[in-house]
């Protein structure tokens, strides 16, 4: 495997574009730190060239932003780019999907008969908040903010170099924090909703495979 | 039974006192209503038993600390 990051993200509807945005601060973070990455955005996360490069560069770190569901991650307009067909791709490769349920069924596949490898993701639909007056404009959602910064820990802190396990707790934690500081400001209703799907979605997140991999 | 009736108010009480406007995203591409919540946790079915289960996860997180402090 090779200390490379690759990433997609599709955007071709105005919820998976949220998470289309969020990728920025991972993709600036890598830039930042000379981490050698690929990103394919759009049109171009597509199956073949999430196979052709997965096959011919082994990178050690997959993110991947899209629908799924129990057995597949999508891409652009929800063409599954990986699921049990191709699964066997990822051997030796440390994964987090921001992906609906793809931690059920998908996620344990992967890491199967094999040590070396981790899948990080959730095992039902992960949720946020919105306010759609900002539904055009993602990283301006104050409803949003905080599941950006709970996903994000978990990319940052990869690139970082901590574990898997390591990456998951400390999302967990700043998520904790995240509920603390938004049950202190409590001057808007839609707090109680942050902090409710906030904590539902760090119960749902999910890691299959081995605690220790890393992505150095 | 009484006392899951009791909880099953609690939550909509809990849930009633979001904001009506409020939006709910999920990575599906689908969105939900506070009022759509409302109505899946009243009728009951597969969402309704998910969202009461992890309203009392909350609750009792709230009172004993959230895991992973």
């Amino acid at each position: 495997m090779n200390k490379i990051l690759l990433l997609t993200r599709a955007d071709h509807e105005p919820k998976i574009n949220y998470i289309y945005h969020w990728a920025d601060e991972v993709i600036e973070f890598a830039d930042d730190n000379n981490i050698a990455k690929k990103v394919f955005s759009g049109k171009d996360a597509n199956r073949r060239n999430f196979e052709d490069f997965v096959l011919s560069m082994k990178p050690r770190l997959l993110i991947l932003n899209g629908h799924g569901g129990e057995t597949v991650v999508g891409g652009q307009n929800d063409a599954p780019i990986l699921d049990m067909n191709n699964v066997h791709v990822l051997k030796g490769s440390i994964v987090y999907a921001v992906s609906c349920r793809c931690a059920k069924i998908l996620g344990a596949e992967a890491v199967r008969d094999d040590t070396r490898s981790s899948f990080i993701g959730y095992s039902e639909k992960f949720r946020w908040v919105i306010d759609p007056a900002r539904e055009a404009t993602p990283l301006k959602d104050r409803c949003a903010e905080p599941f950006r910064q709970f996903s994000n820990t978990i990319c940052i802190s990869l690139l970082e170099g901590k574990s898997a396990k390591e990456a998951c707790d400390k999302a967990r934690q700043h998520g904790n924090k995240l509920i603390r500081n938004y049950g202190t400001t409590d001057t808007e209703d839609v707090n109680q909703a942050i902090r409710f799907l906030l904590f539902w979605d760090m119960e749902l997140l999910t890691l299959h495979g081995n605690p220790d991999a890393t992505f150095n | 039974m009484m006392v899951e009736e009791d909880l099953k108010k609690l939550i909509l009480l809990r849930l009633e006192s979001w904001p009506p406007n409020v939006k709910i995203a999920l990575g599906s591409g689908e969105e939900l209503s506070r009022d759509q919540l409302i109505e899946f946790v009243k009728q009951g079915g597969p969402l309704g038993e998910e969202i009461i289960a992890m309203q009392l996860r909350y609750m009792r997180s709230m009172k004993t600390g959230f895991p992973h402090e």
